[in-house]
Formats: structure tokens, C-alpha cells, sequence
């Protein structure tokens, strides 16, 4: 397993996917931050970690993206340049590449949430100080909230790597993820009443703690359970289709 | 760095097959793309696959290392199924695909996570580079190089792990007359070394010249296997003319030969000059010409198809 973690590893690291969404996280978050902190005005110099809240949102949505796009290009990658061949040629226990996979996925996963906290961060200890204030983000709530908001990015790593394995095409697996994260979700929310809360998106945000617009969210340790089910079910389907199929 | 290699195989008996296929049969949905193919592919020699487009050559080698499923049937890779091999880029190299490498990945790094993949030292890397001519290359984005330069990474991955069997899929595309020569080179050498090469190609002039055993395919199906020589043997002719042609004719069929009509003599299967020299003698029939002609394997896998799509 050592072996094919490393091979995994060794793949993030010689493209420049991961790079590029690592790249792609901190400007997102940047952006967003730039215009959050422009909402929330002059009032945030008197901020504890609390008001830092929103920055913890906006960090949640953009890795939510990003590690999912992530966990899917670590399988579609192989599919589309024909790299799954040799892949499974070297290990052709197709259960322990989806381990390797997991773990690596999961791992960027997890830095990109930790990068898109510090970009935020980083955005608002700017701000705060060029409006004259003081913002005091030490304390255990900080600190597990940046473990929440990694443990978010592995978990939809996780999710995405399955969805990978399920569909295969990476544009029909990217786009189709990003259509139901930014349109989908939202319908289903707006059609069944009390549905939108148990979805994924929002089980994110629950384990966060917050919510966009004051959505109603389930408890953050049910938001936890759901997100990991979520993840256990994308990567269950997904490692069963690999499998059970042929490579051909 | 190579003997270190050879600890963890399998101990097949010496001279046990290296691969042996008993009835696999693949079905995608109503298509039977392989149907009951048994073969054997022994160490120490170069096995050439042949068959026509769509015969299910890619489908066999692929059941073969475990990434298609049979329907029935089995493979065995050196005693045992692909799958349960300890340290399979050891036991086999294959190269099924001309494109399976990331692009914008080096040739090096692809090498490299192959390598890791499979446990093996960093420092093959670039030996199997210099091996196929590569190292110049090794630096490059693989997305650039030219199909040769591709069939040639293909190789190195295959060697990486200095395996005991080597399988490939057309290896042959994309390279030049002298890229031919030296894949025959390396091959012959390979299989020199007690080694095993399965190969599959349609360039059958090729193969004539590289392959000692051949397996011929149709429709899914084993249509003749053998060395290339008996192969060929068995469809040699022999040519005859003589002044004298409805005599000879008369003489040839009253022998049980079935001669045909061939411009100004006859073409006959199934026998030699030798007896077709003491039949005429037999009969009295002067000759004017008696000679053999000895078919290339294309012939005979031309005719081998042709007959099986009858």
C-alpha cells in the first residue's frame, strides 16, 4: 500500500493539476474575501473569531469546489490519457489504487482547505488592520474551525474521487458535479421543503457551523455524519464499478 | 540492480509455460469478442499473435493481465491469475496502448511513478531510458514526443521491472524501419535470455522474420498454432508443368492429388517435389518445370482467415 500511495503522491506532484488548484483555491477564497470583508465594512476591527465566521463559509464553498474537481481529475486524468492501464498493470488490485487515491486525495484535500483558511485569514488580519482594528483569531474555536474547513476539503476529495470512478468522462463528471453543487442543490431546496438541509452542500455547512442567508442546517455532528456518509457512499459506488468492470 | 530482481518470482518450473489460456471466452452482451481460446506461450521464445482487426487479440491480452474479465475460462501468468501475482511489473511487462502516459507529465516522472508503483529502485528509471534510446528525451513532456518516441516510453515502462515475460499489443506502430529492427533486436534477445514475448501484430512480414511460435485468431476463435515453420510447411505448394498437362493432371489426381490449373502447369498442396517427380516418372510424363513455393506467413494467415470467414 506504501508502494502505491507513493505512485499516487508522485502523480499530484509532476502535473500541474494539483499546483493549479491549489493556485485556483487561494484566489477564489481571495476573491471571495475581498468581497465579504467589503460587505461586512469597518464594523469587523471589533472581530472576534466569530465575526471571522463568513470567512470560514467562503472557505468551506471554495474548497468544496476545488477538492472535489480534485478528487475527480485524480481518476479521469488516468482515463482520459490512458495512464489507468499501467496504473492497474502495477497494482492490479483495483481496491488498494482506490485506497492509494483516497489517501492522496484526501491529503490535498485537506491543504486545500488549510490554504483557502489562510488566504482568508490572511485577507481579513489585512483588512482589520488597515481599518484600525484588531482581529483576535487564536483560541480553540479558530483552531477547529481550520480543522473542520480541511476535514471538509478531504471529505469532498473523497466525494469527487468517487464520482470520478462512477463517471469516468472528466468533463461529464466535472460539469455535472459543478451543475448540481451551483443549480441542483438549490432546486431541490426550493421544490421539497426541510430536503435541503440533509443535501451535501449544505451538510458542509453545517459542520462548519454557519450558513449562507441563514439557511436552516441540521446540528454540525449530524452535518459531519452526513458529508462522511455522503463521501463513503460516491467512494463505495465508485471503487465497486472499478471492480466489477473491464478496462477496455 | 537487475539481480536483485529475480528473488521474488514464482517458482514456475523451469520450462513450464509462461502463460497458459484454457477456454476464455469474453462476451460483451450479445457479442462474443473471444470464444473458447486456449493457448500456451513458452518461455525462451517470441509467440506472435495474428489476427484481423477485431478478431479479439487486445480483448485476449487484456483478460490475460486481469483488466478485462472472462465470461469463462481462465489465464494463468506464470502459475497463477494476473491479479494474484506478488510483484506483477516483475513477473510481466506490457505495453497495450500507444498513449498511456500523461502528457504533460515527463517521460522521466511518468516512469518514476510507475517505478514507485511497483517498488522499484529510481535508478532503473534510467537505465530502461538508455535501453530504449530515450534518455536524450527523458526531461521532455511526453505529450510531445512522436509515436515512436511513445511505443519506446511504452517499452521502458514494460522493462522497468526487468520482467520475465513481455506482452505487447502492435509494438510495431509508428516506428521507423530502424526502430523495427532494433524492437526485433530486443526481442529476439529478450526471449535468448529464457525469457517470454508475446506479440501482437498485423505486420506479418515481420513477424515471419521475429517469431518462433504463432498463434492465429479469428473471430475470436484459434484458427492454427504453431511454429512459423510448420505453419508455413504445411502450406507449402508445388509447382509442375510438363508439355504433356492433361497426362500430368490425369497422373497427379489418379495419385489422390487435387492439381490446379496454374497458367501453363498446375499448382499442388499436400506433398513435394519428390513425389511429384516419381509420379510423372511413373506415368512417363516428360516435366518442364518442377519447383516449390514456399508461402510467407502472410499467405498463410491470409488464407487461414479467408477460410474461417467462409
Amino acid at each position: 500500500m506504501k508502494d502505491t500511495i507513493r505512485a499516487e503522491w508522485r502523480k499530484l506532484r509532476t502535473t500541474r493539476t494539483g499546483k493549479g488548484l491549489l493556485a485556483a483555491t487561494v484566489a477564489l477564497t481571495a476573491l471571495g474575501a475581498w468581497g465579504t470583508l467589503h460587505e461586512m465594512g469597518p464594523a469587523t476591527s471589533t472581530a472576534s473569531t466569530i465575526a471571522a465566521l463568513p470567512l470560514f463559509l467562503l472557505a468551506t464553498w471554495s474548497v468544496s469546489i476545488l477538492a472535489m474537481v480534485l478528487g475527480i481529475r485524480s481518476v479521469t486524468d488516468e482515463v482520459r490519457h490512458g495512464s489507468l492501464v499501467p496504473t492497474l498493470l502495477a497494482t492490479p488490485d483495483r481496491r488498494r489504487v482506490v485506497g492509494a487515491k483516497l489517501a492522496v486525495a484526501g491529503a490535498a484535500g485537506a491543504v486545500l482547505g488549510l490554504a483557502a483558511i489562510a488566504t482568508g485569514t490572511a485577507f481579513a488580519m489585512i483588512w482589520t488592520a488597515t481599518h484600525g482594528g484588531m482581529l483576535a483569531l487564536g483560541g480553540t474555536a479558530f483552531a477547529i474551525l481550520t480543522v473542520k474547513v480541511a476535514a471538509v476539503g478531504a471529505a469532498w476529495a473523497a466525494i469527487g474521487l468517487g464520482i470520478g470512478l462512477i463517471v469516468r468522462h472528466q468533463v461529464a463528471a466535472i460539469v455535472g458535479a459543478l451543475v448540481y453543487l451551483f443549480v441542483v442543490e438549490d432546486l431541490i431546496g426550493g421544490l421539497f421543503d426541510g430536503v435541503a438541509k440533509f443535501l451535501p452542500g449544505s451538510a458542509a455547512d453545517a459542520f462548519i457551523g454557519m450558513s449562507a442567508g441563514g439557511a436552516e442546517l441540521v446540528a454540525p455532528v449530524v452535518g459531519a455524519m452526513l458529508l462522511a456518509g455522503y463521501a463513503a457512499l460516491s467512494m463505495g459506488v465508485g471503487t465497486e464499478r472499478l471492480v466489477r468492470g473491464d478496462i477496455s | 540492480m537487475t539481480t536483485a530482481l529475480d528473488t521474488a518470482m514464482p517458482t514456475a518450473p523451469v520450462g513450464s509455460p509462461a502463460i497458459v489460456a484454457r477456454d476464455l471466452t469474453k462476451r460483451f452482451g450479445d457479442v462474443t469478442a473471444v470464444d473458447g481460446l486456449s493457448f500456451e506461450v513458452l518461455p525462451g521464445r517470441v509467440t506472435g499473435f495474428l489476427g484481423p482487426n477485431g478478431a479479439g487479440k487486445s480483448t485476449t491480452l487484456r483478460m490475460i493481465l486481469g483488466l478485462v474479465h472472462p465470461t469463462e475460462g481462465s489465464a494463468a501468468v506464470l502459475g497463477m491469475p494476473y491479479e494474484s501475482l506478488d510483484e506483477p511489473m516483475r513477473a510481466v511487462g506490457a505495453v497495450l496502448e500507444t498513449q498511456s502516459f500523461h502528457p504533460l507529465r515527463t517521460g522521466r516522472n511518468h516512469l518514476r511513478v510507475l517505478a514507485a508503483a511497483g517498488g522499484i529502485d529510481d535508478a532503473r528509471v534510467d537505465h530502461v531510458l538508455a535501453t530504449v534510446d530515450l534518455s536524450h528525451a527523458a526531461g521532455r513532456k511526453a505529450g510531445g514526443y512522436s509515436l515512436g518516441m511513445r511505443q519506446r516510453l511504452g517499452l521502458a515502462a514494460a522493462l522497468l521491472g526487468d520482467p520475465r515475460i513481455l506482452v505487447l499489443d502492435e509494438p510495431a506502430n509508428g516506428l521507423d524501419p530502424q526502430g523495427i529492427r532494433w524492437l526485433r533486436d530486443l526481442l529476439r534477445g529478450f526471449a535468448a535470455d529464457g525469457r517470454a514475448v508475446l506479440v501482437s501484430s498485423h505486420l506479418l512480414a515481420e513477424m515471419d522474420q521475429l517469431a518462433d511460435d504463432v498463434i492465429v485468431i479469428d473471430h475470436g476463435r484459434s484458427v492454427r498454432q504453431g511454429t512459423v515453420r510448420d505453419l508455413t510447411a504445411a502450406s507449402a505448394r508445388v509447382r509442375v508443368a510438363s508439355p504433356a498437362a492433361d497426362e500430368l493432371a490425369r497422373a497427379l489426381r489418379a495419385a489422390g492429388l487435387s492439381p490446379i490449373a496454374d497458367g501453363d502447369g498446375f499448382t499442388v498442396a499436400g506433398t513435394d517435389p519428390d513425389r511429384l517427380g516419381a509420379i510423372a516418372r511413373d506415368a512417363g510424363v516428360p516435366l518442364s518445370e518442377l519447383s516449390t513455393s514456399a508461402p510467407t506467413l502472410e499467405d498463410v494467415f491470409l488464407e487461414l482467415t479467408e477460410r474461417s470467414h467462409r
